[in-house]
């Protein structure tokens, strides 16, 4: 299983990154946090078979890959986001740095708000450009990365990453049009 | 390129930083002398930006690397089981065995040494006996055991009997 001080440096270093990508696929915190859980536990049974070490970043994003899709398959349909409130809207604040003012209730209420319009928007998205959308303009990955993870051609990648931004940016528009 | 406004696919790789896209370089250099295209790009890395906030982000939950951590670790054994595989481990295992074999050894030789002290006695308890009913007298300064040991090896030295050739049929 290997040592077991390294899986858990490896954890804290990719845990909140992997958690996030889950999330923004999946919608929902609790079900991103029981396939976080999967992913480690088959990353680190399966870490033998890793044979370039230096691939281990899209390698363990392969891995959350499949673990959402398989997500969908059990859910059989789309992932439904969730609205803000309950443990989520408790979560959703920001972190700010020291050195920023304190946030005013307004601040945080429109903090909110913004994630709620993201999460929106991003479960809007077929889950085929959502990925490479999330993985491209969130989490900015190249295109050869994308590519590897995924598992498709980079001219594919390429075409559904415009298509995820010209997509989302008219939900975008259309959502900020009603919250008007 | 005059256009590129109303191509916005032409901007991607400018967007996500891809240098090595033949495009990158061109697409930089308009956008230097190109004021819509360049305002176009502008709007488009805003839009980016909302969707990097970290309003939309969340924490690894706390606990999570424990629960991980029991799961891909050997189960730990509970109860009897538990406390008794330490036992086993090799060389406890035979350490406990030459301990057991001690033992074992001592209780066996204490019986012996009992059972043949407690048959000793009862062999002298049944001379003395044999030799009140026979009118036998104890050497009052020899072995006691050994008087009656050696009258119990000839009980008929002084019986009423001794001389007789078959001595066996009176005593039946």
């Amino acid at each position: 299983m290997g040592d077991l001080d390294a899986c858990r440096q490896i954890h804290g270093v990719y845990a909140r990154r992997i958690l996030n990508f889950i999330y923004k696929m999946v919608g929902s915190r609790e079900d991103a946090e029981d396939i976080l859980q999967n992913v480690f536990l088959r990353a680190f049974q399966d870490l033998k078979r890793l044979q370039d070490a230096e691939r281990f970043e899209p390698w363990l994003y392969r891995i959350a890959r499949n673990e959402v899709y398989q997500a969908f398959r059990k859910r059989r349909g789309e992932p439904v986001l969730q609205e803000p409130g309950g443990t989520d809207g408790e979560r959703d604040h920001p972190e700010f740095d020291p050195a920023d003012r304190k946030p005013t209730p307004q601040d945080e209420i429109l903090h909110a708000e913004l994630g709620t319009t993201i999460r929106s928007v991003l479960g809007s998205l077929p889950p085929k450009l959502r990925e490479v959308f999330v993985l491209a303009v969130i989490d900015e990955k190249s295109y050869a990365e994308i590519s590897d993870i995924v598992g498709r051609s980079l001219l594919s990648v390429k075409t559904d990453i415009f298509r995820a931004r010209r997509y989302a940016r008219e939900v975008l528009g259309q959502y900020l049009e009603v919250q008007k | 390129m005059n256009r590129v406004s109303s191509h916005p696919e032409d901007f991607c790789p400018y967007l996500d930083r891809d240098s090595s896209d033949p495009k990158y370089e061109e697409i930089r250099r308009h956008l230097d002398v190109c004021v819509p295209c360049h305002d176009e790009v502008r709007n488009w890395q805003s839009f980016d930006s909302i969707f990097r906030s970290d309003a939309a982000e969340i924490e690894a939950p706390p606990f999570q690397w424990q629960r991980i951590a029991a799961r891909i670790q050997p189960p730990v054994p509970v109860g009897i089981l538990a406390r008794i595989r330490p036992l086993f481990q090799p060389w406890k295992l035979a350490w406990n065995v030459t301990l057991a074999t001690i033992f074992l050894g001592a209780v066996i030789f204490s019986g012996i040494e009992y059972r043949n002290s407690f048959e000793e006695k009862q062999l002298l308890l049944a001379i003395t006996r044999y030799a009140e009913e026979t009118g036998s007298r104890i050497a009052a300064d020899g072995n006691p055991f050994q008087t009656a040991a050696a009258e119990h090896d000839n009980p008929f030295a002084r019986s009423p009997f001794a001389g007789e050739s078959k001595p066996s049929a009176e005593r039946r």
